[in-house]
């Protein structure tokens, strides 16, 4: 029943917006500017999902299996930040304040914020692929691989397996941003 | 190719085999670097397909690890569809596979069932950053990220962590050629994280942990393309099989995005 649940929740942000439905992607040569849009908002999402995790990390109300989860991913997405901001350079905003909201009310929601944001990352890059600089492609697309895993662990973890994807078809950065929101998660600029 | 269009190759012919992994193909060689590029990923979807269509006949499995066997096999060929149609004219021909020695049990299938994944996942991360066409590397992208999944998945049934390190690694195109050319799979691909990770529980496996088991190597048949490519790894075969790659029911955005259009030239 848990599965039912977050099945029929995620597949509201999710299955909308990464899997049905033709890809939408802006295909760009690959330029500095490419680079800059993708791991802002690479970025963004990134920063959530470690202040989500964090928060988690230390939740005593979550199931044990999530927060083993948490813990891990935690460690992994701070990572991500740091190669991103590093990436960014000096332009590299300030840490955003993350509004989880009811990100954190329980097991189930926990889970639908979790699964819905590692899959953003993962079609957001795919999105925008095409764009990058060799320089950013490389990095980008080693966390990316690392979010789908974030992806399936979780997946496996509320009972939503098999992994039957054919693919994670990319979408445009401002898909990406509206998915972000629907999923009820602000990340606000601090500067 | 399409639904219709059954590819059969029959049996083992050593040397004769068409497919290819074709990484060290000349970048101008059959119409430029990304065609050489999307063959050589076509020969792990390939390898990958045959694989899982193997342990389906064979396997003696539980219910969890069949299901996988299943569900990966049909997104793998797939994959192979997806490939197939963005090379065209320029996709090579399926490979000949022959297995030296088929799983040997569940175990023994998750450990080379998550080795296959993780070299996937990594040749396609090596691959990404080299392709040049901006079709092509969505396509290829869109198909990383699932592979990095299902090595995860098959992980938690192992009982191992699903994921390796805070960034996965990518594999230089001379290392994965050696693999499956001249073995080691497993060992480079073991089912352990690169650093001390919280124990994670096992998802449906049959309370039987990952341990050290005899190799099942993947033997590959023929397999020239310009250069060396694909060796013949295992001669001892159990029994000549044909192998059918058919046109996958699954994946349409990406194949309907690439079917019937020619890859493009390589701008260089």
């Amino acid at each position: 029943m848990r599965g039912v649940l977050i099945r029929r929740a995620v597949g509201l942000v999710v299955g909308g917006v990464g899997i049905a439905g033709a890809p939408a992607t802006a295909s760009a040569l690959p330029s500095a500017h490419g680079d800059a849009a993708l791991l802002g908002l690479a970025l963004r999402l990134e920063h959530a999902q470690a202040a989500l995790y964090a928060e988690a990390s230390g939740a005593a109300w979550l199931r044990h299996d999530l927060r083993e989860f948490a813990r891990a991913a935690a460690h992994h997405e701070a990572e991500h930040v740091a190669v991103l901001r590093s990436l960014l350079g000096p332009s590299a905003p300030e840490r955003p304040r993350v509004e989880l909201a009811e990100a954190l009310a329980g097991d189930d929601a926990f889970a639908h914020v979790a699964i819905g944001l590692e899959h953003l990352s993962v079609i957001a890059h795919t999105g925008r692929v095409a764009a990058l600089t060799a320089a950013a492609r490389e990095p980008t697309t080693r966390i990316a691989s690392v979010d789908a895993r974030h992806g399936a662990w979780l997946r496996a973890l509320v009972g939503m397996t098999p992994e039957h994807r054919v693919v994670d078809a990319g979408r445009s950065s401002s898909e990406v941003g509206a998915a972000l929101t629907a999923l009820g998660v602000g990340v606000r600029a601090t500067a | 190719m399409d639904a219709a269009t059954a590819v059969t190759r029959r049996g083992f012919v050593a040397g004769v085999g068409a497919g290819a992994l074709a990484l060290a193909v000349p970048a101008r060689a059959a119409g430029g670097r990304d065609a050489a590029i999307l063959n050589a990923l076509l020969a792990i979807e390939h390898a990958q397909a045959a694989f899982y269509g193997e342990v389906e006949r064979t396997g003696a499995l539980g219910s969890a690890a069949l299901e996988a066997a299943r569900v990966l096999g049909a997104v793998e060929r797939a994959h192979v569809a997806t490939l197939t149609a963005a090379l065209g004219e320029q996709a090579l021909a399926p490979p000949s596979w022959a297995f030296r020695n088929p799983p040997a049990g569940e175990v023994d299938f998750l450990r080379t069932a998550a080795a296959l994944e993780d070299l996937g996942t990594a040749i396609y991360a090596g691959q990404i950053v080299r392709l040049v066409s901006s079709r092509h590397l969505e396509t290829v992208a869109a198909i990383h990220t699932v592979e990095a999944g299902h090595s995860a998945w098959v992980r938690l049934l192992a009982g191992a962590p699903p994921v390796i390190d805070a960034l996965d690694a990518p594999i230089a195109d001379a290392e994965a050629t050696a693999l499956l050319r001249e073995g080691g799979l497993r060992e480079r691909f073991p089912l352990t994280a690169a650093q001390p990770s919280p124990a994670t529980p096992a998802v449906g496996t049959e309370g039987e942990g990952p341990r050290d088991l005899p190799w099942s190597e993947i033997a590959t048949a023929g397999a020239l393309c310009t250069g060396l490519v694909l060796g013949v790894v295992g001669l001892r075969m159990h029994a000549a099989r044909s192998i059918t790659i058919v046109g996958a029911d699954e994946g349409p955005p990406v194949s309907q995005r690439v079917a019937g259009s020619a890859p493009d030239e390589d701008p260089r």
